[in-house]
């Protein structure tokens, strides 16, 4: 059984480089589209929202473009973990391989994909005036929390998708509830007190948030936030990790 | 594990749910009726038996006999309800050939990712390739999309890949009706090939009792998940025959020994998941504690600083700040909720509150704030306060107090009060201009306290006030005495 173990690396590789080519398969642009998706919706928000909250706000489309980065990943991430588990059954069912694997590599191919809108992202930055910091390193910090953030909850709806497909249609509701929770495309102070604090108990904003204070304010926020980050994403990855260890095993009868 | 045995299945039960039972109904039966039996389906019930290296195991038995589950139970793909499997080394299993590749990727690929499946480095596979490729015959066909493949083509190259090393134990499920003729002859040779060399242990599905009388050396029956027989193929495969023709079970130890609902045996590994989700639950409750605290620490913080402050430190604090005011109003104030200002105002007004409290739910607003930061906070939030009545009841208190100060030279005290809500933020220039008319108005206030009219201790506050010349302080105290 160890001449097993020692090769898993491999097969997580395979299984990544697998998600990512699917991704783009027979489309002309292929992996342009993880920068040219984003860059439309950006245009076209840009174009909408720039009239009403630009104007008093400098730097809109960095703000803009810091939700609009993060929250596609996220949905975008979620939506498709959702099918992981069920799509992959005829692969499970027939070769013993742990079925986590294939959440990894879905969620490391989505990363990957973020990344490449995020290098747009830092393109549109250094055109908008704003001088790299080595602060920007802390970027690292909310990116690795979201990694974990989306992986937790792509666990959990994946596994819940095998016993209730009804989650296929509440998703979408609930991301776009999470979307407007998110304070994308409008400016925080225009909510009473109330809202604002219930705005920070969603992770997602706090990760935009943190894009844009230490893109366009340049300031690192304060250890209690980057330990409530590090809290919320935990809390996914726990929901997620125990959602899928109770149901592993009856996962197989399901499908 | 005892000698030579390579795999050992002790009492191994696997149970289904029936078809069309949803999740959802599961759970609300569950709950209403404490277990739902009559959903439950059990495919394997019982079943022992011990394989030693080399050995070549025959399965066989009807339809729907439990022989594929037991199958796929020993590859891993299924967990038991209840039982153990202890297997040693590198299982191969052939479980229904072809399934499980990706439609969309080449054949290349897909090779490379069923080796990655099966446990093997990249390194391997880069020198088995050519051979599989060779023995599937398929050479022209490696960049093509897996979905342009016939189905013979499928099983060619999954056995291909399947039989390319020899393991441990391959598990064989019905897997040569597939296939042409040749590449049947070429893969049942191969199969010969890796049992021949002893090492090898191997488990058969068939249907052909020929086959398994020729090449099995130990052979299982199973009958609706239960076992009737294991033992020689001879023996076995006569008894089948005869049941086959009759239709009657023979009386066997093993039929007997099964249980109808084998569940009492999965107690050990239950304590150990109870464990494991408890563990996790409690890192669950951690976390969600952790959020909430979080999420109401700038609240309880603020609440804990407030609620530490007597009123007179309150009054100290407001008092310290009298000359900061009009920077302080100057400051970005605006990430405060203004609504509160004017309610606690309305409320200082009404006589709901008192100022301490409304300055404590301003502090209470303004969230994380430094000690420093609350002192200010604190001394606007008193003047917005006072501004806030002046805006909501100006016109009305300034016709009512002059009409009064005419009327009533008692009624002064009152009056100064109207000025200083107009004047608030102007009111070094009317402070010596009152002086006078203060006086009097703290004459008042010891001549009320003196008949009972007036709370001992905010008369004395007000008294302090006067003479410390915190004249916004007064201004405040006569909203209360009004």
């Amino acid at each position: 059984m160890n001449s097993d173990k020692t090769n898993h690396g491999f097969l997580l590789a395979e299984l990544i480089r697998r998600d990512f080519i699917k991704k783009y398969k027979r489309t002309t642009f292929g992996i342009l589209w993880s920068a040219l998706s984003p860059l439309l919706l950006l245009l076209t928000m840009d174009l909408v929202f720039g009239t009403f909250f630009g104007r008093n706000m400098p730097h809109y489309t960095i703000y803009l473009f810091c939700g609009l980065l993060l929250f596609n990943y996220f949905s975008s991430a979620t939506r498709s973990a959702m099918r992981v588990l069920y799509d992959n059954a005829p692969i499970y069912s027939k070769v013993p391989v742990p079925k986590y694997y294939f959440l990894i590599s879905h969620s490391s191919a989505q990363f990957i994909d973020f990344l490449v809108s995020l290098l747009v992202f830092f393109i549109f930055v250094a055109i908008d005036g704003i001088s790299f910091h080595w602060r920007f390193l802390y970027l690292l910090y909310p990116i690795a929390c979201l990694f974990f953030i989306n992986y937790g909850i792509g666990m959990f709806l994946s596994t819940l998708y095998i016993f209730f497909r009804d989650v296929n249609y509440l998703w979408p509701v609930i991301t776009r509830v999470i979307m407007y929770a998110s304070a994308i495309f409008y400016d925080v102070s225009i909510l009473p007190g109330i809202m604002r604090r219930l705005l920070n108990c969603n992770p997602l904003y706090m990760c935009i948030d943190y894009f844009r204070q230490l893109i366009i304010h340049s300031t690192v926020p304060s250890p209690s936030f980057h330990l409530v980050l590090a809290c919320m994403a935990a809390f996914c990855m726990l929901v997620g990790g125990f959602t899928y260890r109770i149901c592993r095993d009856k996962i197989a009868l399901y499908v | 594990m005892e000698d030579n045995k390579v795999l050992v299945l002790d009492n191994l039960s696997v149970r289904y749910r029936k078809a069309n039972s949803r999740a959802t109904a599961d759970i609300v039966k569950r709950i209403f009726k404490k277990s739902s039996r009559s959903d439950e389906f059990w495919a394997l019930r019982n079943v022992s038996f011990s394989l030693e290296k080399g050995d070549m195991l025959g399965v066989i038995g009807k339809n729907g006999a439990g022989k594929s589950t037991m199958m796929k139970a020993i590859s891993g793909t299924l967990s038991p309800a209840s039982g153990t499997i202890e297997k040693e080394g590198r299982i191969c299993a052939l479980l229904e050939l072809g399934a499980g590749f990706d439609r969309e990727m080449t054949v290349k690929e897909n090779v490379y990712l069923r080796g990655a499946f099966m446990g093997y480095s990249k390194e391997f596979i880069d020198s088995k390739y050519d051979e599989i490729i060779d023995f599937a015959d398929m050479r022209e066909f490696q960049n093509n999309p897996f979905r342009t493949l016939s189905s013979g083509m499928k099983s060619r190259i999954a056995f291909a890949i399947a039989s390319m090393v020899e393991p441990d134990i391959i598990i064989l499920d019905e897997i040569f009706a597939v296939g042409d003729g040749d590449f049947r002859q070429k893969s049942q040779q191969r199969m010969q090939e890796i049992i021949a060399s002893g090492d090898t242990t191997a488990l058969m599905v068939s249907h052909s009792l020929q086959t398994v009388r020729a090449q099995c050396n130990k052979v299982l029956w199973l009958d609706k998940g239960r076992m009737v027989m294991f033992g020689d193929p001879k023996t076995v495969c006569d008894a089948y025959s005869e049941y086959l023709n009759t239709g009657v079970l023979p009386e066997t130890q093993s039929l007997k020994a099964t249980e109808k609902n084998p569940k009492n045996l999965l107690k050990k590994s239950r304590g150990k998941l109870f464990a494991e989700v408890a563990v996790y639950f409690m890192l669950l409750l951690a976390a969600v504690l952790g959020c909430f605290v979080w999420a109401q620490y700038d609240l309880l913080k603020s609440y804990v600083l407030a609620r530490n402050l007597s009123s007179e430190q309150i009054t100290e604090i407001a008092g310290n700040y009298h000359s900061q005011i009009d920077q302080l109003l100057g400051a970005d104030t605006s990430r405060w909720d203004y609504s509160i200002f004017e309610e606690g105002a309305q409320r200082i007004i009404n006589e709901e509150a008192s100022y301490t409290d409304i300055a404590k739910e301003v502090l209470l607003q303004a969230g994380d704030m430094s000690r420093d930061q609350y002192k200010k906070a604190l001394a606007a939030a008193e003047i917005e306060a006072i501004k806030h009545c002046y805006t909501a009841r100006l016109d009305a208190l300034v016709q009512e107090m002059r009409a009064e100060f005419e009327a009533q030279p008692e009624g002064k005290y009152r009056s100064l009060m109207v000025y200083s809500y107009l004047n608030c933020d102007r009111f070094y220039a009317l402070e010596e201009d009152c002086e006078n008319d203060l006086q009097e108005v703290i004459e008042d206030i010891r001549s009320m306290q003196r008949k009972g009219g007036l709370p001992e201790e905010l008369a004395d506050q007000v008294w302090n006030a006067y003479k410390s010349e915190k004249i916004y302080l007064l201004s405040y105290y006569c909203i209360m005495l009004r």
